[in-house]
C-alpha cells in the first residue's frame, strides 16, 4: 500500500449541546473544589471569607466620613454646625408640627387618586386636594400662606404614578424623585390600617446629599410618634434607590414579627434644588438631569 | 488683605474660614463659628471684611477675629449687594433700594437712599471708575455714578423672539471691563456685553447656553477686556470670549454636580488657575490652560461667597 501524506487534523467545531455540556461540568467541579475548600477552612478554625459586593466595594465618596481622616473631628463639628442652621433645624428641634399638602398633575387618573389617598392615610396631619389648573409655582404659593410645611406632588404617566416632588416649604429646597413599582396594598392590608401616627425610620444614607435627604424626607411625617398603634414607616436606601415600606409590628414571646400593610414603592433621585421649585432659574446642589452619563462612570458609584 | 489666607470664603449658616493653598493641600483657618446666615462679603480695608446678614451689616477684623462694628438698614428686604467706597457703605436690598450709609456715624450725615427698580439682585462696583451697576428680576442692567446718584446708562430689555413674545429678563451678576464695557450674566442663560458709551441699548454682543442658568461671572485679569468666566447652575464653568463670531464657549471646567456660587481666577505654583465653590460643598481649582481639576475638597457646610486675596487677582 502506498503511504498516503498525513492529512492536518481538521478543527471540528464541536456542536452546542456539547459544549454547554462541558461548561455545566467545569462549573460543577468549581463548586466541588470551593465546598471542599470551605470544609477544610472550617475544620481548621480560620474565620470566614467575606463576599464581594457592590456595596463593600464601592467607590470612595470625599463626603463619607471615616474615624481615621485628618481633620475628622473638625469635619464633624462643622456638620453638626450646619445642620443647627439648615432648613430642616426648626423641624427637629420641635418648633413647629409638620402640615403636608399632596396634590397631583393636573387632571389625575383613578390610579393616582387612589395613591394620593393611601399617602394622606399614612402621612399625619396631611390633606389632599386638586390643582385644577393652578401651576406648581401657584400651588406653592398658596400652601404657604396657608401654612403648610410640606408640599408633594405626584405626576404619572398612562395610569401609573412615575414621580413625585417634594417641595420643603416655606424655604425649599425642591427634591424631585422617579417614583417606580408602586404596589398597592390589598383589601386585606387596607383594614389593618389606623389613623395612629407611625414611627420613621430612614437607614443607610451616608453621604452628605445622603444625610440630607433623609432629613428632608424625615421632616414629612410627626415628630411625635403614637407607639400604640405599633405602625413603622422605613426609608431604606440601596444603591441610591430608596425603598418605601410600611409595617406593623408585633412583640411575640422571643422575636418581634412584622407584618407589611403596604403600599410599596421605590425612589430615585434626579434633583435637590435650592430654594422652591423653579426649573428655569432654579441653582441645584445636585442633579443628574441631562448628565447622567458625566455622572454614573463607574457601577460603583453612589451617591446617597 | 496683609494676612496670609488667598481667600475667605462665607458659608451660609454664618461661618467664615480662611483658606491657605499649600501644595496638593487647602489649610483652613476658622475665622467665625455659626451663627446667623450669612448673604454677602466684600473688602474693607486691608484687614477687615464686611459681612452682610439679612438686614444686618457687620465689620470683622481678620487680626483679632473680632466683630467691631454693626449697622442695620431699616428696609423690608434682605441685603443683595453692598460695597464700600471712600466714607460711605452702598447697601442695596432685595425690595429695591440701594441706601447711602456713613461709615462714621456723625450727627449731620443721614443715610441716603435710591429707588432701583425692584427685585434688585445684584449690586457691583466698578474696580477703575467710581461708578455702579445694578439688575434684578425684571430689572435690566442701570448704571449709577457715585457723585452725582444719577443713572447714566439703562439697557434695553431683551428683544422679543420671532413671535413677538417677550423675553425673560433677570441679571445674576455684573462686571466691569477696563475699556468701560459692562458684562452681564442672566439666570436663563444668557451672557450680555453692553457698551455705555455708544449710543445702542441693546447688547454689543452675547452668548446663551441651552439648560442651564448662569449664576456667577468675573472677569480674567490678564488686561484682556473681552474674556469672561462664568458659573452655571448646574455645575460647569464657562470661558467666554467676545472677539470672533463662535456661539461656544472656549473652553468647559466640570466636576462641580451642584450651582456654581462664586467662581475668580487665583495665581497658585506660578499658574493660572480657576477657584470655584459650589453648593454641593465642595471647594474646586481647575489648572486654566489644561482645564483638569488640580484640588478639589469637601467643605462640608453650604458656601455662599468667595473673596480672593486682591493682590494676587493680577497676573502677568
Amino acid at each position: 500500500m502506498e503511504i498516503q501524506p498525513e492529512l492536518p487534523k481538521l478543527a471540528r467545531k464541536k456542536p452546542k449541546g456539547l459544549l454547554r455540556q462541558e461548561k455545566l461540568k467545569d462549573l460543577k467541579n468549581k463548586k466541588k473544589i470551593q465546598k471542599r475548600d470551605r470544609k477544610l477552612r472550617k475544620e481548621n478554625g480560620e474565620p470566614k471569607q467575606i463576599p464581594r459586593t457592590i456595596e463593600n466595594t464601592r467607590e470612595p465618596d470625599s463626603t463619607v466620613f471615616h474615624s481615621d481622616d485628618e481633620d475628622f473631628e473638625q469635619k464633624t463639628k462643622d456638620l453638626v454646625a450646619e445642620f443647627e442652621h439648615d432648613e430642616f433645624a426648626d423641624y427637629y428641634s420641635e418648633l413647629y408640627k409638620p402640615k403636608v399638602m399632596i396634590t397631583y398633575k393636573q387632571k389625575p387618573l383613578k390610579k393616582v387618586r387612589e395613591f394620593g389617598k393611601i399617602l394622606t392615610e399614612i402621612i399625619p396631619n396631611s390633606v389632599r386636594l386638586f390643582r385644577r389648573e393652578a401651576s406648581v409655582k401657584d400651588t406653592i404659593q398658596a400652601a404657604i400662606n396657608h401654612g403648610y410645611t410640606d408640599l408633594i406632588v405626584i405626576n404619572e404617566d398612562r395610569n401609573e404614578p412615575n414621580g413625585l416632588i417634594l417641595v420643603h416649604l416655606p424655604e425649599g429646597p425642591t427634591a424631585y424623585f422617579r417614583l417606580s413599582n408602586v404596589i398597592f396594598p390589598n383589601k386585606r392590608q387596607r383594614k389593618e390600617f389606623t389613623n395612629h401616627r407611625p414611627e420613621v425610620i430612614t437607614t443607610n444614607f451616608t453621604t452628605g446629599l445622603g444625610k440630607t435627604i433623609a432629613r428632608m424626607l424625615g421632616a414629612v411625617f410627626h415628630q411625635e410618634a403614637e407607639f400604640k398603634g405599633r405602625h413603622v414607616v422605613t426609608m431604606h436606601n440601596q444603591r441610591d434607590y430608596i425603598f418605601f415600606r410600611h409595617h406593623r409590628y408585633k412583640f411575640l414571646k422571643n422575636k418581634p414579627s412584622l407584618r407589611e400593610l403596604g403600599p410599596k414603592f421605590t425612589l430615585r433621585l434626579q434633583y435637590l434644588q435650592e430654594g422652591l421649585y423653579d426649573p428655569k432659574c432654579g441653582e441645584y446642589r445636585w442633579i443628574m438631569t441631562d448628565k447622567r452619563h458625566k455622572i454614573e462612570t463607574s457601577r460603583r458609584r453612589f451617591f446617597l | 488683605m496683609t494676612l496670609n489666607y488667598d481667600a475667605i470664603i462665607g458659608f451660609s449658616n454664618g461661618m467664615l474660614k480662611g483658606v491657605e493653598l499649600k501644595k496638593n493641600k487647602f489649610k483652613y483657618t476658622n475665622l467665625l463659628d455659626a451663627s446667623v446666615g450669612l448673604n454677602t462679603l466684600s473688602i474693607f480695608d486691608e484687614n477687615k471684611t464686611i459681612i452682610s446678614s439679612q438686614k444686618k451689616i457687620f465689620l470683622f477684623d481678620l487680626q483679632n477675629k473680632k466683630i467691631t462694628k454693626k449697622y442695620y438698614i431699616k428696609e423690608s428686604g434682605c441685603i443683595s449687594g453692598l460695597f464700600k467706597l471712600n466714607d460711605f457703605l452702598f447697601v442695596g436690598a432685595d425690595n429695591g433700594t440701594v441706601v447711602i450709609k456713613p461709615i462714621k456715624l456723625t450727627k449731620g450725615l443721614v443715610a441716603e437712599k435710591i429707588d432701583v427698580g425692584s427685585n434688585l439682585a445684584c449690586l457691583r462696583k466698578c474696580l477703575t471708575s467710581d461708578k455702579y451697576g445694578t439688575g434684578g428680576n425684571e430689572n435690566p442692567l442701570k448704571i449709577w455714578d457715585v457723585e452725582t446718584r444719577k443713572v447714566e446708562f439703562t439697557a434695553k430689555s431683551p428683544k422679543p423672539d420671532m413671535l413677538q413674545l417677550k423675553q425673560p429678563c433677570y441679571v445674576s451678576d455684573i462686571r466691569f471691563f477696563n475699556n468701560k464695557k459692562v458684562v452681564v450674566s442672566h439666570k436663563h442663560g444668557v451672557v450680555d456685553l453692553h457698551d455705555p458709551l455708544s449710543s445702542q441699548r441693546r447688547p454689543v454682543g452675547s452668548f446663551t447656553a441651552e439648560k442651564t442658568g448662569f449664576v456667577c461671572m468675573n472677569i480674567i485679569p490678564d488686561n484682556s477686556d473681552y474674556e469672561v468666566i462664568v458659573g452655571s447652575s448646574k455645575g460647569s464653568i464657562f470661558h467666554y470670549d467676545f472677539r470672533g463670531k463662535t456661539k461656544f464657549p472656549v473652553k468647559t471646567f466640570r466636576g462641580s454636580t451642584g450651582s456654581v456660587r462664586a467662581v475668580s481666577c487665583i495665581n497658585y505654583l506660578n499658574q493660572m488657575h480657576i477657584m470655584s465653590i459650589s453648593l454641593d460643598s465642595h471647594i474646586r481649582t481647575h489648572n486654566f490652560n489644561s482645564g483638569d481639576i488640580s484640588l478639589k475638597d469637601y467643605i462640608v457646610a453650604k458656601p455662599m461667597a468667595l473673596l480672593i486675596k486682591p493682590e494676587e487677582n493680577s497676573i502677568k
